[in-house]
């Protein structure tokens, strides 16, 4: 009854990727953000970083000529970094449906060659590419460029499998917890070793770490270590190479059905009131996505600079409290972003108002940063002192306010879907997160200006917090009852 | 007064119209069927009726108060299990009920002495603990199910509420809706199992593209001697089906 196969293997990987391909950009234009949401501006910024980016090459390439490979080997970081995040961002996890096609008669090496290919469909993967590619300029200029070309080839690739092992592992719930505890491992590591470094001993990073891939790559253009070097990035890329496809067949094992009668573990946090229960989802939902532990990550530097430092200052400790902030933006600038149009349909059946809902979504917000805060001001008022601590918690209101009344905004007019365990973009708009980033910035800015002017008084201090707590009322009077408008459109821009 | 009214209730998605001049009077009480084939504009109906969707034209009301001018009251007073589930990812059935409950302004001790009784009946209880994403088609409408009985609705919006379903909970929904009728509860559902709508139903309506094209009591349906099947397939055309030869061979 069954009919032979005809195609053959790449010309199916070939289909499947022209369909993958004819998705993303529908549901680019879907959603209708092709036009709208400044994209033209974030071009624009997106040219500046490119003609950094060019200068810096040249830079790396006059330094390699001289036997200097710090800017190359901190430009061989950022691509890494780059290569992590465009894997593990929520638009490349769309465009990979690997999952969805387990029924198919596929096997697992033409579904992990969709995968890698898939990677390569977003323009954001373009650049990153682009950008890869124009390391070899510097190794051109380099005393043994074919080899540097070839090492730089090789740490390319192996940063783009690293990239793929971390999304692959993240989709799986045992090795998410392993990933949390290493990282708990080496942060630990970290303190340890930045609590006893003393800089006379010339026991720097440098020397802890000298082959490191990037000083690999640098190390092969200058001809230094040749021997190894090469042999050595290659087996770094064939090691990568090969925890990415295992990691991928663990993934999709992780896919197969479960038991639907295996029972979890009731969350213990219940909070009081009509609306406890969406404030308790929604802190689950943000502790799901990776941004809550960048912010976290920046609140743990910022203890740690108040544990160490000699004579921590209230200036230092300001700029901290701003950066937690920051990176855990997203939560409040797209705060329906981790809801599925299914749940958003539950909001409108349920007999409470977009205000109420909205209301939910900020003080779920505030919870996050407020756990993440608290240590910092505590250790504040210890450390500079207990004005300091109050100052630091009108900053932390007013920060907040700032925050919650750009984001009810935005929620609305730039919704985006996010996916647990993974980085958010924070809206499809660069230039209103920016400008939500410098909005949200502005209150920490006018503290520290206010600390340091004739102007500083208690009432000064709380005029601004009352300005910004004004601030975010509007918004939440405002943009609450536009959800129950924007809903569909919403739902349609997550589907 | 009547418990569902609509007022030419119309929906359109740019040229299609969905739902055309709705008009239906539903007495408290009754279990009412809306049938009709895919895409017919059931659903929508049901999204309009319990504010989901807004109308183009026209008006919805419930035990007399306007979807449109006084949604919230509305949403207090009915119960919906609508198609989409309306189920959110990475929570467990157990966390939906108590989630839902202090919205309707049950306390917390209330919402899980129910939300124990609806689960048990609905044989849910071992599995509640269950995230929705990994819970069985059955499980989940079951969930919904349960979601939309927590309040004790006055008014029940049910759509396909027996798609899915196992034969046990399919019985035990069909005596507890026959039940809530008995206690003024009035019950608006749609199914495409017409068997099971026809020992339900007290009065039905058929829509096609947008249009009802019948409607009237069960009793009337069976003086004139005929099934639901056969009536319904008077308004609905079938397809004229092609002749798949290559299937099997």
């Amino acid at each position: 009854m069954d009919r032979p196969l005809r195609k053959n293997g790449l010309a199916l990987v070939a289909l499947f990727l022209r369909f993958q391909w004819r998705a993303y950009w529908r549901g680019l234009s879907r959603g209708g953000k092709l036009t709208v949401g400044n994209q033209g501006l974030s071009l624009i910024i997106v040219g500046i970083v490119g003609f950094k980016y060019v200068q810096s090459l040249r830079l790396a390439a006059i330094d390699l000529t001289g036997g200097k490979t710090t800017l190359l080997e901190s430009l061989l970081a950022g691509i890494w970094v780059a290569w992590t995040i465009t894997t593990n961002s929520s638009r490349e996890q769309r465009s990979v449906a690997a999952r969805a096609w387990l029924h198919l008669p596929l096997s697992q090496t033409k579904l992990f060659t969709v995968r890698i290919l898939s990677l390569l469909i977003t323009p954001s993967a373009w650049l990153v590419l682009a950008g890869s590619l124009g390391i070899g300029y510097p190794l051109a200029h380099s005393p043994h460029p074919l080899a540097g070309i070839l090492a730089a080839l090789l740490f390319v690739i192996m940063t783009a499998f690293v990239g793929l092992t971390f999304a692959h592992l993240l989709s799986i719930p045992v090795w998410r917890r392993v990933l949390v505890a290493c990282a708990l491992v080496l942060l630990a590591g970290a303190v340890v070793y930045l609590v006893n470094y003393k800089p006379h001993d010339g026991l720097g990073p440098g020397t802890l770490f000298p082959l490191t891939p990037m000083a690999l790559v640098a190390n092969a253009a200058l001809g230094k270590q040749a021997r190894l070097g090469i042999p050595l990035v290659a087996s770094l890329t064939f090691l990568s190479g090969v925890t990415a496809i295992w990691s991928f067949r663990a993934g999709l094992a992780g896919a197969a059905p479960r038991s639907s009668a295996r029972n979890r573990r009731p969350a213990r946090l219940r909070l009081p009131g009509q609306l406890g229960g969406l404030v308790a989802k929604d802190l689950r939902y943000f502790w799901r996505l990776l941004d809550t532990y960048l912010g976290l990550l920046a609140a743990a530097a910022g203890c740690f600079y108040l544990v160490t430092a000699e004579f921590p200052t209230l200036d230092i400790f300001l700029i901290l409290l701003t950066l937690v902030f920051i990176p855990i933006a997203p939560l409040a600038f797209n705060s329906f972003g981790l809801d599925s149009p299914p749940g958003l349909d539950r909001y409108a059946i349920w007999p409470i108002s977009g205000r109420a809902i909205m209301l939910s979504k900020n003080l779920a917000f505030l919870c996050v940063v407020g756990l993440q805060t608290c240590a910092l001001i505590l250790l504040a008022c210890a450390r500079v002192g207990t004005p300091a601590g109050v100052i630091g918690l009108v900053a932390f209101t007013s920060l907040a306010a700032a925050a919650l009344a750009w984001g009810n905004w935005m929620s609305l007019s730039q919704p985006k879907k996010m996916l647990f365990f993974h980085f958010s973009s924070s809206s499809s708009s660069i230039f209103d997160t920016m400008a939500g980033v410098a909005f949200l910035s502005l209150p920490g800015v006018l503290i520290i200006y206010l600390v340091h002017s004739r102007y500083y008084s208690a009432l000064n201090l709380l005029l601004v917090m009352i300005f910004f707590g004004a601030t975010y009322l509007f918004s939440l009077a405002v943009f609450g009852p536009r959800f129950d408008q924007k809903r569909e459109r919403i739902a349609r821009v997550l589907s | 007064m009547f418990e569902i009214e609509t007022q030419n209730l119309t929906k359109s998605f740019g040229p299609l119209v969905a739902v055309r001049n709705l008009n239906l009077q539903i007495p408290a009480g009754a279990i009412f069927g809306f049938l009709g084939p895919n895409g017919s504009g059931k659903s929508t109906t049901v999204k309009l009726l319990t504010g989901l969707l807004r109308p183009t034209t026209g008006d919805a009301f419930i035990s007399g108060d306007s979807i449109l001018s006084s949604p919230l009251v509305v949403k207090q007073r009915i119960g919906v299990l609508p198609e989409d589930l309306a189920l959110f990812d990475s929570l467990t059935i157990w966390e939906h009920l108590l989630m839902t409950g202090p919205v309707y302004g049950l306390s917390t001790k209330e919402t899980k002495q129910r939300g124990e009784q609806l689960l048990k009946y609905l044989d849910l209880w071992p599995g509640r603990n269950t995230y929705v994403d990994e819970a069985s088609t059955g499980m989940r409408k079951k969930c919904g199910l349960a979601l939309a009985l927590l309040h004790n609705p006055r008014v029940l919006f049910l759509d396909e509420p027996f798609e899915g379903i196992d034969p046990v909970a399919s019985r035990n929904i069909k005596d507890l809706l026959l039940e809530l009728a008995t206690r003024s509860v009035t019950v608006f559902l749609t199914s495409h199992i017409l068997e099971v709508v026809e020992r339900l139903v007290d009065s039905f309506a058929i829509i096609v593209a947008g249009d009802v094209v019948c409607r009237q009591t069960m009793q009337e349906t069976l003086a004139a001697g005929e099934t639901l099947e056969e009536l319904f397939f008077k308004h609905v055309n079938r397809a004229s089906s092609e002749d798949l030869e290559w299937i099997g061979h």
